[in-house]
């Protein structure tokens, strides 16, 4: 009983979460105007980048070699980094769903790519919601599935941010090319 | 690393200024760096120092006499900020172990007490300079990082050791 309320509360906290990320993503179209005309698309930052913040030999060596203060130097620079890194996706993901958005109204759109990328949006942020939990909570390191788990979704997260940019990508190719500017 | 990950992760300077014949000449000299230059220098954290040692910290830009008499100022710069950012890419890619290492063999290359230098990288936490133009804000981190923790387990291995003054007292009396 106690484990279906548990369930129940966590996933009412994911979806809250979800649509605070989706709102604070979508929402700002009206507050912040970005030109259609030179659309900023970034780059999803590198998962290689997060694979060594999360490296096992790493943390095994600073385990070996270090003392407790190094040992927690080392924990609380990489929780930092693995934040900051999930900081950047989602601000790049964010970006590029901004400048799609501002993009709509100026194209013909197509129905199968914006629901996939309504499909990528959602997942994106869902998995960004879980993984902020994980690293903001529980640190960096809490056991070594608990890392894995963590590189497997980083590397969802990363994907899901390289198939928004693709599907985003192509309106925003199409409206830079309409006004000439590609 | 695969070259992949490496130009996802620093934008190589791109020097589209340079005309096709200054980009074979580029080429040219980046071989030229590498092979004859920097394949002495032992070690990439020793190589990074040197190659920090030719960027004019005011303007950003690179000069090495020998190369700049042979390819011209522009190419020079553009081969010393290719071959800081690879050599930079190839510290941020090693592993903590490697990253202890490296900086190891460089402090024993320098010659001077090691107690010395290690006191001084952390106190004046000069290696910031290292760190490429090109380099994103979040790459530019991880690296200071490791350089900190390294620079911590290196000096926690030297409180079980001699300093560099009580090693030279003790040597001539083992000897």
């Amino acid at each position: 009983m106690t484990h279906l309320v548990l369930i129940i509360a966590l996933a009412c906290t994911l979806l809250l979460l979800v649509g605070f990320l989706l709102r604070d993503a979508l929402g700002g179209r009206g507050r912040r105007h970005i030109s259609a005309a030179a659309p900023s698309y970034g780059e999803i930052p590198s998962r290689a980048l997060m694979d060594r913040i999360f490296a096992e030999d790493d943390f095994s060596f600073v385990a070996g070699e270090g003392t407790k203060q190094i040992r927690r130097q080392f924990l609380g620079d990489r929780r930092k980094l693995a934040l900051a890194w999930l900081s950047q996706t989602k601000g790049q993901a964010t970006a590029i769903l901004r400048s799609h958005l501002t993009a709509v109204g100026t194209l013909d759109l197509q129905p199968a790519t914006e629901l996939k990328l309504l499909g990528h949006a959602i997942l994106f942020f869902g998995v960004y919601a879980v993984l902020r939990v994980l690293v903001g909570f529980y640190g960096a390191f809490w056991a070594r599935s608990f890392v894995k788990n963590v590189l497997t979704l980083a590397g969802r997260l990363s994907g899901l941010g390289g198939s928004i940019l693709a599907d985003a990508g192509r309106t925003g190719l199409q409206v830079a090319r309409s006004q000439g500017h590609a | 690393m695969p070259a992949g990950r490496a130009c996802k992760l620093l934008d190589l300077k791109v020097m589209p200024e340079l005309s096709d014949r200054q980009q074979a000449q580029l080429q040219k000299a980046i071989r030229d760096l590498e092979g004859r230059t920097l394949a002495r220098i032992p070690g990439d954290i020793a190589r990074l120092v040197y190659l920090c040692s030719t960027r004019d910290h005011n303007t950003g830009r690179y000069n090495h006499d020998g190369l700049c008499m042979m390819f011209g100022p522009d190419v020079t710069d553009a081969a010393l900020a290719r071959c800081h950012e690879k050599t930079f890419q190839a510290v941020l890619y090693k592993s903590l172990e490697q990253v202890v290492d490296c900086l190891q063999r460089y402090f024993e290359a320098t010659g001077q007490p090691r107690d010395r230098i290690l006191q001084m990288w952390q106190k004046l936490q000069a290696y910031h300079v290292l760190i490429p133009e090109a380099c994103d804000p979040l790459s530019a981190e991880f690296f200071l990082s490791n350089i900190k923790i390294a620079l911590a387990v290196l000096n926690h291995r030297d409180q079980g050791r001699p300093s560099g003054l009580e090693a030279a007292r003790v040597l001539p009396q083992l000897q």
